[in-house]
């Protein structure tokens, strides 16, 4: 791999890479800390040349040292820092989707953080395919090539897993917050 | 079952992936109408989608990726090849010790003591019998210059070592010892080792379990 494209690629990548990370561990510091292992690892030892592939290597370089870091540390050992570790502001201001009104803003941050405690809470590795499925949008056969797993095996763990994070969200949000319509009614508000 | 409405859980997730036609999705569609359950399941599930869509892509700090770019380009300029191992990284990992910073601890290492002829598990032996070695080669030349000087250079290079093999009572340590001493002194093997006489080999070993007991030099 050349400087240029690996230059390139941390520019396009290093946000994504980063989200990834601090969302799946809710904590800045251990974000940080696999984002440059990620990336290190990428220049040292990536086979790939072709820069789909590259990608690909890197996002399972990422999640396998994501799941390092939350075997190590222990399942929800910290998360009333995780939670902290995304600040509301950042929540809704630097939102893919529309820019909701401030009330629903606050509907939203609620239901955002309900759903990264949901990722913590789960299993390591139920956590990451809904995080691949969601927040990535990648498809079946496109998380099954990272997992090294079956595009059969992985659409059913998928199925289960946000069948999952619906009951957990129903048990989880509070009546009022979940009462509040999002979907589709902020463009219109 | 979703509930007890009858619907098959992994028909009602095919019907959210749009991956039911004809007459499937026809069957949900009337079951939809129907099942509030099944409508508040999809409800929840559109929902999940749209907050996940939402969610903000988390600036990276520039601190993180100048410490990348310091760790690999800073540092080598091109990508390194397998050839290369001899300066491969080796990292701790950054909590094993408590440590949270993911600090790097890179091992540089001669690579042509790793990559040259000498075999990995004499490395070490190696270096110690080069250190013998290279004291008692500065005692030999300068004895052999001001004592022996008209004696004879006895015909004793490495190669011949090797090819007598164990006959001539010098092990493969010592025989290592040799290269790597004639490579820090910058002289060819045979020039260097044709200083030695058949006596030298225990001598060797003996500065060499000197050397390898006092790394500083086989001062005695």
């Amino acid at each position: 791999m050349d400087t240029a494209t690996f230059e390139d690629l941390i520019q396009a990548q290093r946000n994504r890479v980063y989200s990834y990370a601090c969302y799946v561990l809710g904590n800045r510091q251990d974000a940080e800390d696999v984002t440059q292992e990620a990336f290190i690892r990428l220049w040292d030892r990536c086979p790939a040349t072709e820069r789909n592939a590259m990608l690909v290597w890197l996002q399972r370089v990422v999640r396998n040292l994501c799941i390092d870091v939350r075997r190590r540390r222990g399942r929800g050992s910290d998360r009333e820092v995780d939670l902290a570790a995304v600040a509301p502001h950042e929540l809704a201001q630097g939102s893919r989707g529309s820019q909701p009104d401030p009330e629903r803003r606050l509907v939203r941050n609620e239901r955002q953080r309900a759903l990264l405690e949901a990722l913590e809470r789960l299993p390591v590795e139920t956590g990451e395919l809904l995080w691949l499925h969601y927040f990535e949008g990648l498809k079946y056969r496109e998380i099954a090539a990272l997992t090294a797993a079956n595009p059969t095996t992985v659409k059913v763990r998928v199925h289960r897993a946000r069948r999952e994070l619906r009951r957990w969200l129903a048990a989880r949000l509070k009546p009022e917050i979940a009462a509040v319509p999002v979907v589709g009614r902020e463009a219109e508000s | 079952v979703n509930g007890n409405c009858g619907l098959s859980p992994d028909l009602l997730e095919d019907f959210l992936d749009g991956e039911l036609s004809g007459r499937k999705r026809r069957r949900v569609e009337r079951h939809l109408r129907e099942c509030s359950t099944c409508r508040a399941e999809i409800e929840r599930e559109l929902e999940v989608r749209h907050e996940f869509a939402a969610m903000p892509e988390l600036p990276c700090p520039n601190a993180v990726t100048d410490r990348v770019l310091q760790e690999t380009v800073g540092k080598h300029g091109t990508a390194p090849t397998r050839a290369e191992e001899g300066a491969r990284f080796e990292r701790r990992s950054p909590h094993a010790d408590g440590d949270p910073s993911p600090r790097r601890v890179r091992t540089a290492r001669w690579s042509w003591a790793v990559h040259g002829p000498i075999p990995s598990r004499l490395r070490v032996l190696g270096w110690g019998a080069a250190l013998a070695a290279a004291v008692l080669l500065a005692v030999l030349i300068g004895s052999s210059r001001h004592e022996r000087s008209t004696s004879p250079s006895p015909a004793v290079t490495v190669a011949s070592v090797e090819r007598a093999g164990p006959a001539t009572g010098i092990d493969e340590n010592t025989r290592d010892g040799y290269r790597v001493a004639a490579r820090l002194i910058g002289r060819a093997e045979e020039t260097f080792a044709a200083t030695f006489t058949e006596t030298l080999p225990q001598i060797v070993q003996e500065s060499l379990a000197l050397a390898l007991q006092r790394p500083s030099g086989g001062q005695g």
